[in-house]
């Protein structure tokens, strides 16, 4: 049989006059103090040397907007006004900041991690939807990689907004999580 | 048709005065909940909600158009986030763990540790303006955040509608009205637990039931009221922190300076809890369950951990965390879902 809540209960958590009285984070931690360069894993090998990437403002750019999976690319923005995203981003950014689409193609299923340098948002999409981020976590100290977010993809191309960014430029990689 | 009489007359203007809310707004509260208190120079109304809507998830209130109010606090969360604390603009490194706003209307003080935090138009200060920690970075830079919300035309038309008194002026005072309009409708009445205060006896599985019935025994002394908290400090010192460790939060007494104080936070409200974690001041504490077992000066046993989570668990609103009217707006003014 169901215990009943005493109705004592009831009255001490309910009467007593009131007033009396899938998602990402935003977030990356703090910088860490290093002294030297962190070696990075195999699957951020990448990141190292960054090739240059301009960001569209709008879909119909994207073709030339590339990520190359497995390479690291610094990322030219816009101020958040001028770009016309497929699917407006989760978290915006402000007119003072800036944002920018590039785009990656999947050949193979699997997760697949997007590596920012900043505390940027960042949402991936498939034929304009959102795909949930299946995870989240800074990287790995003194490699300049400040936030990560994993996604499980399959083949097809994507979309990458980022959004929310305070400086013009990011470094991004996607890479695929061995 | 009857006149009023005086004495009723003097009620309603005594209402009026606690309540500070014109009587045509309409909270859409359950019966045996009263309407939060308003102060009486910002009364609430549709046009200035959804001017706060707005503000609430706009990243140019901060210093550089990185963290709105809704970064740290997501809807899906029930207005909290899921780190431990949350850097402020520039990485600068956070302090506290972001607390929860459902029914934050109620609330008196306001945040962890600060006794002179009674209202939302000046707790918004904190976070805008504040430097222990930054958070949006903007002391200094009322003038700059006024400019640039000047900059759209919608947020004239909506700044219009929601203080003609002022002639829709843009400035800081009506971001933080505005603001605090919007976060007085982020109430929160519709979890399982309220079901079954209302009636439904399916609402709360057997566990939960028992887990109620344990929590009345201590959790409550702090816990209580319709938002679980008592709105005091209280002396809580997480597990293997000792007294004298440097890193310590000292609570209250950063404030006060006073001895006793050291160590005290308010009490947090337990609404949706289960959604809100990690948990504790600094967020330390990553589990519901370790959350539980945390408050070592309350008897329990570790059986009945399970029965205390199930009864958290059972203060979850899903209505509140994807009602669309606290959503991110669509439209570019703000309106719609």
């Amino acid at each position: 049989m169901t215990r009943k809540i005493p109705i004592v209960v009831l009255f001490v958590l309910a009467v007593l006059p009131p007033g009396v009285v899938g998602a990402q984070e935003m977030s990356g931690m703090p910088a860490a103090s290093c002294t030297k360069p962190a070696e990075l894993p195999a699957a951020l090998a990448g990141w190292t040397a960054k090739t240059p990437l301009a960001s569209a403002t709008d879909a119909s750019r994207m073709d030339a907007a590339m990520l190359a999976i497995g390479q690291g690319a610094s990322v030219t923005l816009h101020p958040t006004r001028e770009v016309h995203y497929v699917s407006q981003p989760e978290k915006p950014g402000g007119s003072v900041a800036h944002g920018g689409m590039v785009a990656v193609a999947i050949s193979a299923s699997g997760t697949y991690q997007v590596s920012l340098d900043s505390g940027a948002w960042v949402d991936v999409l498939k034929d304009g939807t959102a795909v949930i981020s299946s995870a989240h976590a800074p990287g790995p100290a003194c490699t300049g990689i400040r936030k990560t977010v994993r996604f499980s993809l399959t083949p097809g191309r994507y979309a990458i907004q980022l959004s929310a960014n305070a400086a013009p430029t990011i470094a991004v990689m996607v890479s695929q999580v061995p | 048709m009857r006149r009023l009489g005086l004495s009723a007359l003097l009620a309603a203007v005594a209402i009026t005065a606690a309540f500070g809310a014109p009587l045509s707004w309409r909270w859409n509260l359950p019966a045996g909940i009263m309407p939060p208190p308003v102060p009486a120079d910002n009364p609430m109304s549709e046009a200035k909600v959804a001017l706060g809507r707005r503000l609430f998830y706009d990243a140019d209130l901060s210093i550089d158009g990185t963290t709105a109010c809704a970064t740290c606090h997501e809807q899906h969360r029930a207005f909290t986030e899921g780190n431990a604390t949350h850097p402020g603009v520039g990485n600068t490194p956070g302090r506290r763990n972001v607390m929860a706003l459902a029914n934050v209307a109620y609330f008196n003080p306001l945040t962890w540790a600060d006794p002179t935090q009674h209202g939302l138009e000046q707790q918004m200060l904190v976070p805008l303006m504040g430097s222990h920690p930054i958070e949006m970075g903007m002391a200094g830079k009322a003038d700059e955040l006024a400019s640039r919300l000047g900059e759209d035309g919608c947020y004239h038309r909506m700044f219009a509608a929601a203080f003609p008194e002022t002639e829709g002026r843009i400035d800081l005072a009506n971001v933080t009205k505005a603001l605090a309009a919007f976060e007085r409708t982020l109430l929160s009445y519709d979890s399982p637990y309220d079901r079954y205060l209302r009636g439904d006896r399916t609402a709360l599985s057997p566990a939960a039931q028992r887990g109620a019935a344990l929590f009345s025994h201590g959790c409550a002394d702090c816990h209580n009221g319709p938002n679980f908290t008592d709105g005091k400090f209280h002396h809580f010192r997480l597990p293997g922190q000792g007294v004298n460790d440097p890193a310590r939060d000292r609570g209250l007494a950063e404030i006060t300076a006073a001895a006793k104080d050291e160590s005290a936070f308010r009490t947090p409200s337990l609404r949706n809890v289960a959604l809100t974690g990690p948990y504790m001041h600094d967020g330390s504490v990553p589990d519901l369950a370790d959350a539980v077992r945390a408050h070592t000066g309350v008897t329990r046993t570790e059986r009945d951990v399970p029965d205390l989570v199930a009864f958290l668990e059972s203060l979850s609103d899903r209505a509140f965390v994807t009602n669309p009217d606290f959503a991110l707006p669509k439209t570019a003014c703000g309106k719609g879902h």
